[in-house]
C-alpha cells in the first residue's frame, strides 16, 4: 500500500480474518479482559464510593490517595505489575498468596500460563481503572438531592429501601457512564498486552489492539492490520452510540 | 453514622487503600534496596540501609534524557493545546450564533471514544507523508489534537460561568477581542486554564501508545518508551541492580504526574460526566 497502488480488494481482507484463529483467540481475549475488568473496577468502585459518601474524617485525602493507580502513567503500571507477579518464588504477590494459605507453592509463574497470566492482566486492568469508577459514582451520590433523604427518614424507611427507592433511580446517569466508559477503554486494551505479557504465553492475552498494531506496524501490512482495527469498532460502535445517547440524554 | 459503624467503615476503606497503594510502594522500596535485599525471599518490606545506587545508576543511562524528552513534548503540548482552546472554547461560550457548534461538541465527544491504535495507524502513514515520524514536533501535533476535546469542555464550561458583563464593558470601552481575552477572561479563568494545561500535560507525559509507534531514535524516545525496552526476563535474576534502577525510573516518572494531578481534580468530575475523556 506505501508503493502507492491502492487496489480496492473489497471484502476479501474481512474473509482472511474469519479464518484467522490468531484474530479469534485475540478477539476473545479482548472481550474476557473487558469483561473482567468491567466487573471488577465498577464493583470495587461502587463499594468504595458508598463509603467515602458517607461524612468520614479524611475523606478527601483517601479519596486523593485513591486516584494514584489511575494517574499513573501505563508503562510504569506494567512495570510494577511484571515485578510483583513475575519470576516465581522472587514474587511479593506469590508470597502474600503462599502465606494466606490461598496457594500450594509459591513458584506459581503467573505469566507462564494463559489463565494465570489473563488473570493478571485483569486484576492489573481493575487496579488501574476502578478509580474511574469510584469517582463518577461518588459524584452521582453526592448530587442526589438530600431532602429526598430527609423525607424517607420521616416516612420510617431502611436503609436499604432508600438506596434501593432513591439512591439507586438517581443514579441511573452515573451507573451507565461509569460501565460504558470502562467497557470501551478495555476493550481497546493495548498497553499491557504488549508491556507485561508481550501477548501470551501463546496468544493467551494477545488483544484486539495488540493484534492491529503486530500486523498493522510490526509487519507493515496496514489493509490487515486496518480490517482487524475495523473488527474491533463494530463491537465498539453499540457501545459508543450507547455512551454518547447516554450523555446527550444528560445536557438537555 | 454511629461509633462503631463508623471505625467499621474506616477499616473496611484502609485495606483496600493499602492494596491500591501497594503496588507503587513496592516498587518505590525496591529502588532503595542493597543489591543482595532485591530478590530475597521472604522479601524484605523495610529496606535497612537504604542505598541510592540504583539511582547512581539510572543517571548513568539515557533515561534522564527520556525523562527530559517526555517533559519537553508534555509541556509543548500543554501550552499549545491551552491558547487553541482557550480560543474556541471562549468562540463556543460567547458567540452562540455560529453555525457548526454541534458539529464541533459531536467531535468532543465522539473522537475520543476510538480506540488509540485505529489513530495509531493512519497516523502513521500521515506522519510518514509530511516527514513527522520519529520527531518530537510530530509528537506534540498528535497529543495535542488527542488532548483538544477535554481541555475545550472544562474552558467552555468555566467560561460560561464568567460574568459577561465586565466584557461587555470592555468591548464599549473599545477593546478588540484578544485584548479582552488578555486582560479580563484570562485572569479570571485561571483555576481552569491550570487545569486545561495540566490535563494535556499528563496525557502527553504519560503516553505509551503513540510514543512507542512513532518514535524510533533512541536519544528522541519518551520515558515510557525507555522503561518498555528494559529488560524483564530472566537475566535480571543475575542484575539485580539494573532491575531496580528501572524501578527507580518508574518511580521518578511517575510522581510529577501525582503532584500535577492535584490541579486538575477540581475539574475531573465535570469533564469526565461530560464525556470529554473515557477512562
Amino acid at each position: 500500500m506505501l508503493s502507492g497502488e491502492n487496489d480496492f480488494i473489497g471484502f476479501e481482507g474481512y474473509r482472511a480474518l474469519a479464518s484467522d484463529p490468531i484474530w479469534a483467540t485475540s478477539f476473545y481475549n479482548s472481550i474476557l479482559y473487558a469483561g473482567g475488568v468491567l466487573a471488577g473496577s465498577f464493583g470495587v468502585g461502587l463499594a468504595l464510593a458508598l463509603l467515602l459518601n458517607e461524612s468520614l474524617r479524611f475523606r478527601n485525602l483517601m479519596r486523593g490517595l485513591f486516584m494514584i493507580p489511575w494517574i499513573m502513567p501505563s508503562a510504569v503500571a506494567a512495570l510494577l505489575w511484571r515485578w510483583m507477579f513475575g519470576w516465581g518464588e522472587y514474587s511479593v504477590v506469590n508470597y502474600f498468596l503462599y502465606h494466606l494459605g490461598l496457594i500450594s507453592t509459591q513458584e506459581l509463574g503467573w505469566y507462564a500460563f494463559g489463565w494465570s497470566a489473563m488473570l493478571a492482566l485483569i486484576m492489573l486492568g481493575i487496579w488501574k481503572t476502578f478509580p474511574y469508577a469510584l469517582i463518577i459514582l461518588l459524584a452521582g451520590l453526592q448530587s442526589v438531592p438530600s431532602d429526598l433523604y430527609e423525607s424517607a427518614k420521616v416516612d420510617g424507611a431502611t436503609k436499604w429501601s432508600t438506596f434501593r427507592h432513591i439512591t439507586f433511580p438517581n443514579m441511573s446517569f452515573p451507573i451507565a457512564l461509569a460501565l460504558l466508559g470502562t467497557f470501551i477503554s478495555s476493550f481497546t486494551m493495548f498497553d499491557y498486552s504488549i508491556l507485561v505479557t508481550n501477548g501470551g504465553p501463546s496468544y493467551a492475552t494477545l488483544t484486539l489492539s495488540f493484534y492491529t498494531y503486530i500486523k498493522a506496524i510490526g509487519g507493515m501490512l496496514f489493509g490487515y492490520g486496518s480490517d482487524i482495527a475495523v473488527s474491533m469498532v463494530i463491537v465498539l460502535i453499540i457501545f459508543v452510540v450507547l455512551y454518547i445517547k447516554t450523555i446527550m440524554g444528560r445536557r438537555v | 453514622m454511629k461509633g462503631p459503624v463508623k471505625a467499621l467503615a474506616y477499616i473496611v476503606l484502609i485495606l483496600p487503600l493499602l492494596v491500591a497503594l501497594f503496588p507503587f510502594y513496592w516498587g518505590t522500596v525496591t529502588s532503595f534496596k542493597p543489591f543482595n535485599q532485591i530478590f530475597a525471599n521472604p522479601p524484605i518490606f523495610f529496606p535497612q540501609p537504604v542505598v541510592f545506587d540504583a539511582y547512581e545508576l539510572l543517571f548513568s543511562t539515557v533515561a534522564p534524557i527520556s525523562l527530559l524528552n517526555s517533559f519537553y513534548i508534555a509541556a509543548t503540548t500543554g501550552i499549545i493545546t491551552l491558547v487553541i482552546t482557550m480560543l474556541g472554547a471562549y468562540a463556543l461560550a460567547r458567540f452562540p450564533f455560529l453555525k457548526g457548534r454541534n458539529v464541533i461538541f459531536g467531535y468532543l465527544l465522539a473522537a475520543p471514544l476510538f480506540p488509540a491504535m485505529i489513530y495509531v495507524i493512519s497516523l502513521y502513514r500521515l506522519l510518514l507523508g509530511v516527514g513527522l515520524i520519529n520527531t518530537h514536533m510530530g509528537m506534540i501535533v498528535v497529543y495535542t489534537a488527542y488532548s483538544i476535546p477535554f481541555s475545550l469542555w472544562i474552558l467552555y464550561g468555566y467560561f460560561q460561568t464568567l460574568p459577561v458583563e465586565l466584557e461587555e464593558a470592555a468591548y464599549l470601552d473599545g477593546c478588540g477581542i484578544l485584548s479582552v481575552l488578555r486582560r479580563i477572561v484570562v485572569p479570571l479563568s485561571m483555576p481552569a486554564m491550570v487545569a486545561a494545561f495540566v490535563f494535556s500535560f499528563i496525557v502527553a507525559y504519560g503516553d505509551f501508545v503513540y510514543a512507542n509507534g512513532f518514535l524510533q531514535t533512541t536519544s528522541l524516545q519518551t520515558m515510557s518508551v525507555w522503561i518498555a525496552h528494559q529488560g524483564g526476563g530472566g537475566q535480571i535474576l543475575s542484575k539485580p541492580v539494573q532491575w531496580a534502577a528501572t524501578l527507580g525510573g518508574g518511580v521518578i516518572y511517575t510522581i510529577p504526574a501525582a503532584i500535577l494531578f492535584v490541579f486538575l481534580q477540581r475539574f475531573l468530575v465535570s469533564g469526565l460526566t461530560a464525556g470529554a475523556l473515557k477512562e
